[in-house]
């Protein structure tokens, strides 16, 4: 007992070394070989040891960030060029479709009307009177546009005629408005009448056929179409539907509003007849 | 002679350049969102209202040319009528900008019955010698486009009169300069 009261400090290290060569003889025997001291110096280490980790992880990207600098924003330029350009690439795509569906529309009508020449213009500009239905189309005398052509929806159905044209633009009045006048022609009966714009009508969308005889053969739905007298409009293109069929207020005749064909409201694109040649005549629905 | 904060020496150019963008910023309303604005089946006109509201302010030399630039801009605009839009808000616009320096007040109410008077007197000439007389419409179309175009046109383009007074007072209205001094 003297020895180990004299020499405390020495037993208890040789204790201690004991401790650890027991549990490391032990650790050979447990699966996985961690011992109990590993697992507890572990425990203990493994949160500075992250922290460190972190650190360095951070000290190391700091670095990085201050040594590849330019190249990381060479790389951010680059990536945003690559952007505007795949911006740019999906607006002439989305242009292209638009162009694409317009000449599909135009093969559509050109096959329709052979003996037509079309123009195809956008409306640039809308009627903005609440006196008239008219509106700008962005193709004028340049583009061989001439007052008096007749305009045509994509469906070929009659939107107007061109009133005034300028060099690059030319101002059309719609089918619904008062100037608007043509010889029409009742596609099941061959009635023929004058398809005239009419201010109350004109307000309620639509247009009417006047001078017909209080006995005239006509019915709610029956097609209207142009007749092609007095040469000023190509004949066989439809115009409306019959929506109503009256005496007129004189009591000598009756009239017929007809509802346009053409979704006026709607129009993006309008085609224009530039030429056509009146000896032919094409298919009709 | 000026009235008001007169703002020195570039307070007429600034004036003009302002009454400028305000006439550009209306027209681009007129020839934009105005056409699809619609109540009643009509679609308002601010340009001829503004024109009257920058007269009353500002007298009638100013109405003068403003009045011009914005019958000329209808004119361009607007189908038929030829100059008839330009020679009438012109002189409306002189007349309104006299009669108010003279005799009245220049008070949001004075503006706002020069712009309904000025309207229903344009709309009615226009009817009259552009509709009636052709034969392209009957008196009806005074109640049913005249009418609320007029009531419709003047009433939402009082918005304008925020921003003319604003211009009014930022740059200092004219007083007394008119083609006929008394």
């Amino acid at each position: 007992m003297n020895f180990i009261r004299r020499h405390k400090q020495l037993v208890v290290a040789l204790a201690v070394a004991a401790a650890v060569a027991g549990m490391s003889l032990a650790s050979l025997f447990v699966s996985g070989g961690v011992s109990p001291l590993q697992d507890l110096l572990g425990a203990i280490v493994r949160p500075f040891q992250m922290l460190a980790d972190g650190l360095a992880g951070g000290v190391g990207g700091l670095y990085g960030y201050i040594y590849e600098y330019d190249e990381i924003r060479a790389e951010n330029d680059e990536l945003r060029l690559r952007i505007a350009e795949q911006e740019e690439e999906i607006r002439r795509l989305e242009e292209a479709g638009e162009e694409n569906e317009r000449l599909r529309e135009l093969v559509g009508i050109k096959e329709a009307r052979p003996e037509f020449e079309f123009l195809s213009a956008d409306i640039i500009s809308r009627d903005m009177s609440n006196w008239a239905r008219t509106f700008t189309l962005g193709a004028g005398a340049r583009e061989g546009v001439r007052v008096g052509d007749c305009v045509l929806s994509a469906e070929g159905y009659l939107v107007g005629v061109v009133s005034a044209c300028a060099n690059t633009w030319c101002d059309v009045i719609t089918v619904t408005d008062t100037d608007m006048a043509a010889g029409a022609v009742v596609y099941r009966t061959a009635l023929t009448a004058v398809a005239e714009g009419n201010f109350e009508l004109m307000l309620n969308g639509r247009l009417g056929l006047f001078y017909l005889e209080p006995e005239a053969d006509l019915s709610i739905g029956d097609l209207v179409m142009t007749s092609g007298t007095g040469g000023l409009l190509p004949k066989d293109i439809p115009i409306g539907k019959v929506t109503d069929v009256r005496m007129e207020k004189n009591g000598l005749s009756a009239m017929a509003e007809i509802e346009p064909l053409a979704q006026l409201d709607r129009l993006r694109v309008c085609y224009i007849v530039i030429n056509y040649n009146s000896g032919q005549s094409g298919e009709t629905p | 002679m000026k009235r008001g904060g007169a703002k020195g020496r570039g307070g007429p150019v600034v004036k003009a350049v302002l009454y400028g963008f305000l006439l550009f910023v209306t027209l681009f309303l007129q020839i934009g969102p105005l056409t699809v604005w619609r109540v009643a089946g009509v679609a308002p006109l601010w340009l001829p209202v503004l024109a009257i509201m920058v007269a009353v302010r500002e007298g009638e030399r100013y109405g003068l040319f403003y009045g011009l630039a914005a019958g000329l801009l209808c004119w361009i605009i607007l189908p038929r009528g030829g100059g008839f839009y330009a020679v009438f808000i012109m002189l409306a616009c002189m007349l309104a900008g006299n009669v108010t320096e003279r005799f009245l007040t220049k008070t949001f109410a004075t503006t706002l019955l020069w712009c309904l008077a000025a309207f229903a007197a344009m709309d009615i000439l226009f009817f009259l010698f552009f509709y009636l007389l052709p034969g392209r419409a009957g008196f009806g179309a005074l109640w049913r486009v005249a009418l609320p175009e007029t009531v419709f046109s003047v009433l939402s383009a009082q918005i304008l009169y925020l921003p003319v007074k604003g211009i009014s007072r930022l740059c200092g209205s004219e007083r007394r300069q008119g083609l006929w001094k008394a």
